[in-house]
């Protein structure tokens, strides 16, 4: 880890940073958080703001995500959709890890969701591939490849009933 | 890792700071930026002007804007939505009830009863809307300055 500053400088590693499950809904715009400094019902949100913040905003870099101390006596989150609907989340007496795993099923995308956008990125990325959602849909619509056995037969060597015939 | 630029932001949640502008106030929106050599995450903020025609946000407000569909003109590029903590009278979401910077208000009454309350103690049910002492002891609704010179024809009324 360069520059090993500050506490627990795991958090400020790429990996940790890429290791951040909580991708929020693409409908939510600002995620704040609300707690106190000190008070013992607050300290799983402060842990929470801790470790898994920079995961969050690392993850979800169109959203703006704030952090308000000291306002009221209740910890909470609240998070705003874009269709002006809010969430809020009470997090009184609630570890790091429950709000996390709470955040998770309400307002994070699921992992096939998260899959299927994995892979429709990489076929968006790449325009060298073919099938379904690409450009081509087979391999013998690429130059360089055997042409369509519907259009052109393929040599006898190849076709099955060929190699397989007892003679 | 660059931001990128809060006025093309749908939503957005800024505190209101002292402006100018007739129809629109300023919001000062704090939002982290990546630092890409040390991967921390820095707050950067962006200034936004938003359509308030009736300037129903006074400075220090948590406002939430909107952007506007169409641009009002160069710089207002967002409206006010709904002030979600006006400065002073915090309602927590979760009870309704009203706090003060941590306590709830009517916890504060119970325990000054019991302690005995002066006659002139602050009462926040009959003390008047924020903005009565504007322009004669409060001052935060412009941006004040040092008095560096005496002019003749100007009062300066902002000068500290």
């Amino acid at each position: 880890m360069p520059f090993m500053k500050g506490k627990a400088p795991v958090r400020r590693t790429l990996k940790y940073l890429e290791a951040g499950k909580l991708v929020l809904k693409n409908e939510i715009k600002v995620f704040t958080v609300n707690y106190n400094v000190h008070g013992a019902h607050h300290q799983g949100t402060k842990e929470f703001v801790f470790w898994y913040l920079p995961q969050i905003q690392y993850k979800n870099p169109n959203v703006q995500v704030a952090t308000f101390k000291n306002m009221t006596p209740s910890p909470f989150i609240r998070c705003f959709y874009e269709t002006g609907k809010q969430m809020l989340i009470d997090c009184d007496n609630k570890s790091k890890e429950d709000i996390h795993e709470h955040l998770l099923k309400i307002i994070g995308k699921t992992r096939e969701t998260l899959e299927a956008e994995a892979i429709a990125r990489e076929k968006k990325d790449n325009p060298a591939n073919f099938g379904r959602g690409c450009d081509r849909h087979c391999i013998c619509e690429i130059p360089g490849q055997i042409p369509c056995p519907e259009i052109v037969p393929l040599p006898n060597h190849m076709r099955g009933k060929f190699i397989y015939a007892k003679d | 890792m660059a931001l990128p630029a809060a006025s093309r932001s749908l939503l957005l949640l800024g505190e209101c700071v002292p402006c100018v502008k007739h129809n629109a106030s300023k919001f000062k929106i704090k939002r982290l930026e990546l630092d890409t050599n040390l991967l921390m995450y820095f707050r950067k903020d962006d200034f936004v002007y938003a359509h308030d025609p009736e300037k129903k946000c006074k400075t220090g407000d948590i406002v939430l804007i909107e952007q506007l569909p169409q641009k009002m003109t160069r710089l207002i590029t967002h409206q006010v939505k709904d002030i979600i903590y006006p400065l002073g009278d915090i309602t927590d979401p979760i009870t309704g009830k009203k706090v003060v910077a941590g306590k709830f208000r009517d916890h504060i009454e119970e325990v000054n009863q019991v302690y005995g309350k002066l006659p002139t103690a602050f009462d926040y049910g009959k003390a008047p809307e924020r903005g009565w002492l504007e322009d004669k002891k409060d001052f935060t609704h412009v941006e004040t300055y040092i008095k560096y010179h005496k002019f003749k024809n100007d009062d300066q009324p902002y000068a500290v």
